[in-house]
């Protein structure tokens, strides 16, 4: 590799681990480059503004900001409620809850720490009171995080779909399966911890509960309605849809549930916009980055190597993982995809690997890297709600992060999983 | 001079805080009429995607500065916690340099940018493309500032 790539990538790396924030190691790593390429630093202002200035990625503040108003306006609480009379009388039903409810919750948000936020706020205080362990309820509720984004929509997915150029409703239908078999595994777990701590159970809801429960839900319910149906039926595009849902949030929060109070509304958007700042100063500084690591043609040295280690395609694959897995647990999941887009395209497209399921193993492994420590938002979120420490809480999320790696397998192996559905129900 | 920088970056704070949500406000609205006439009254109009993407940048550079000065932007500190007080500091101090060097670098190649595309129309509205473009410099000096008032406060001896 040139001097200026060894610069950008080491650079980058040392910056980070001496504590830079990410977007500016990013920055300057990328100036140094350009600096020693004798390249024009106008590059930076023009790939800064134009890593914004991508139609699709407008989904971004918009589920974001749909997520938060549902959340303000008591739909979220509402569509968790719903959850409970359907599995509370299993064994470990207050934990199938929690699953169930953030499977639900994952139909109208496309982010990791909200749903542990949502989820977890109203059912770890729940599970404690039950009996359960606060370990077990605060891992369960930091686990159940990735599932809000594999199930659409997902701003992961949408990122991805930017980067790659794939469509962003295939890419939305790959994450079904493997989001709603993770969903099933955790609930199995939740079923043999609670036989092996014997946890107790509680009466079946009667209908009339039920009905209650379903009729004070009906508005939440129609949410992802909505949103998943216009993304499915050709209605909307993931933008539209966003905006749409944006739309609907505001007006059952204000006018129905009557969560969301008019002159709230200022600081709600403003906590919204600086949650999608995090995200989008990231994307747009990356560009830069992402442009010099193209430049320099890095991605196809690093390809050539790995492939001239080994042309064994399940063997690349599995080695794939494992890297997926511990960048995930060291970076924001976002800017990795897009400092690594291009090399994971190139390497699909050597291995002939579908790119929508490329995009599905980028993004689910990135989704569990929301869980596992040392840098996890799940992980975070979790801490922060329940009071305890990331070790603590690390320590109990063994048999769900079993799970994940058996989703991660069936994803990477199993084409079907991530492909049925969408030439199904798109052709 | 240290209180005024520090009143300063207060000051813009939060006049970025309310520029960002009329920023969201015309993204959301704009978006939403779009979608409205698309198939409501079946006539699809031109301008919305323009301004909203214009607002889009703008709204993406402004909030990202307002991460300096509320310190939400994500960062890895493993190794940096497990230093002694000093040196955490010497640290601390180092890296809002270099972010304040950043935003000069973004200045500098922001106003480049505007100056060369002076005489650029967007496609469809025909409006000047440095309204986009400008957006980079203003981020970049804002950027500075914040920074360096959070040098001051690294340098009175307080660590974030």
């Amino acid at each position: 590799m040139s001097e200026a790539a060894w610069v950008l990538t080491v650079g980058f790396l040392g910056l980070l681990l001496l504590g830079m924030p990410l977007v500016f190691a990013l920055g300057l790593s990328s100036l140094a480059a350009l600096w020693l390429s004798d390249i024009d630093l106008v590059v930076i202002a023009q790939r800064v503004i134009a890593g914004t200035q991508s139609f699709p990625l407008l989904a971004v503040p918009g589920f974001i900001l749909a997520g938060d108003l549902m959340t303000g306006g008591g739909l979220s609480a509402r569509l968790v409620q719903v959850a409970e009379p359907l599995v509370r009388h299993v064994r470990g039903g207050l934990g199938m809850v929690s699953v169930l409810a953030s499977m639900f919750f994952a139909c109208i948000s496309g982010s990791a720490p909200a749903t542990t936020a949502t989820v977890g706020s109203i059912m770890i205080p729940e599970m404690i009171k039950r009996g359960y362990s606060k370990r077990f309820a605060a891992s369960l509720a930091v686990c159940v995080g990735p599932i809000g984004q594999i199930i659409p929509p997902s701003i992961p997915f949408i990122v991805w779909g930017v980067i790659a150029e794939t469509s962003i409703t295939r890419l939305f239908l790959a994450g079904v399966i493997p989001g709603v078999l993770c969903g099933l595994g955790y609930m199995t777990v939740c079923y043999f911890m609670a036989r092996r701590y014997k946890l107790p159970t509680m009466p079946r809801a009667t209908l009339r509960e039920f009905i209650k429960a379903i009729n004070r839900g009906k508005w939440a319910l129609f949410a992802p309605v909505l949103i998943l149906g216009g993304i499915y039926g050709g209605i909307f595009t993931p933008t539209e849809a966003s905006i749409v849902a944006i739309a609907y949030g505001l007006v059952v929060g204000l006018f129905i549930y009557k969560g969301l109070k008019f002159r709230e509304l200022g600081s709600l958007v403003l906590k919204s916009m600086m949650t999608t700042a995090i995200v989008m100063f990231i994307i747009a500084v990356a560009s830069v980055f992402g442009w010099l690591l193209a430049y320099e043609q890095v991605p196809d040295k690093i390809v050539a190597a790995l492939m001239g280690f080994s042309d064994n395609k399940f063997v690349i694959l599995l080695m794939l993982n494992v890297v997926l897995l511990i960048l995930g647990a060291f970076m924001d999941n976002l800017a990795a995809m897009i400092i690594l887009g291009g090399l994971l395209i190139k390497l699909g497209l050597t291995l002939g690997i579908d790119p929508v399921q490329l995009g599905a193993i980028v993004v689910v492994n990135f989704a569990v890297g929301m869980e596992t420590p040392p840098f996890g938002y799940s992980l975070f979120v979790g801490s922060a709600i329940s009071g305890l420490r990331i070790e603590e809480i690390s320590k109990s999320m063994l048999p769900f992060f079993l799970v994940d790696l058996g989703m991660l397998m069936l994803v990477t192996y199993v084409p079907w999983a991530t492909l049925w559905l969408g030439k199904l129900i798109l052709g | 001079m240290l209180k005024f920088v520090e009143s300063l970056s207060r000051f813009l704070g939060r006049v970025t805080g309310w520029a960002v949500v009329m920023l969201a406000t015309i993204l959301v609205g704009s978006l939403l009429l779009s979608v409205f006439f698309r198939y409501v009254v079946g006539q699809a109009l031109s301008w919305p995607e323009e301004i909203s993407m214009m607002a889009f940048a703008w709204l993406t550079l402004l909030s990202g500065s307002l991460g300096v000065r509320e310190n939400f932007h994500v960062r890895l500190t493993l190794l940096t916690d497990r230093l002694p007080g000093k040196a955490g500091r010497v640290f601390e101090l180092l890296t809002n340099l270099c972010v304040a060097f950043f935003g000069l670098v973004l200045v500098y190649s922001g106003y480049d940018l505007v100056a060369r595309t002076a005489q650029n129309l967007t496609p469809t509205l025909r409006l000047p493309t440095d309204w986009v473009n400008w957006s980079a410099p203003v981020c970049g000096a804002l950027v500075f500032l914040h920074a360096l008032a959070r040098l001051q406060v690294s340098l009175r001896g307080e660590r974030s």
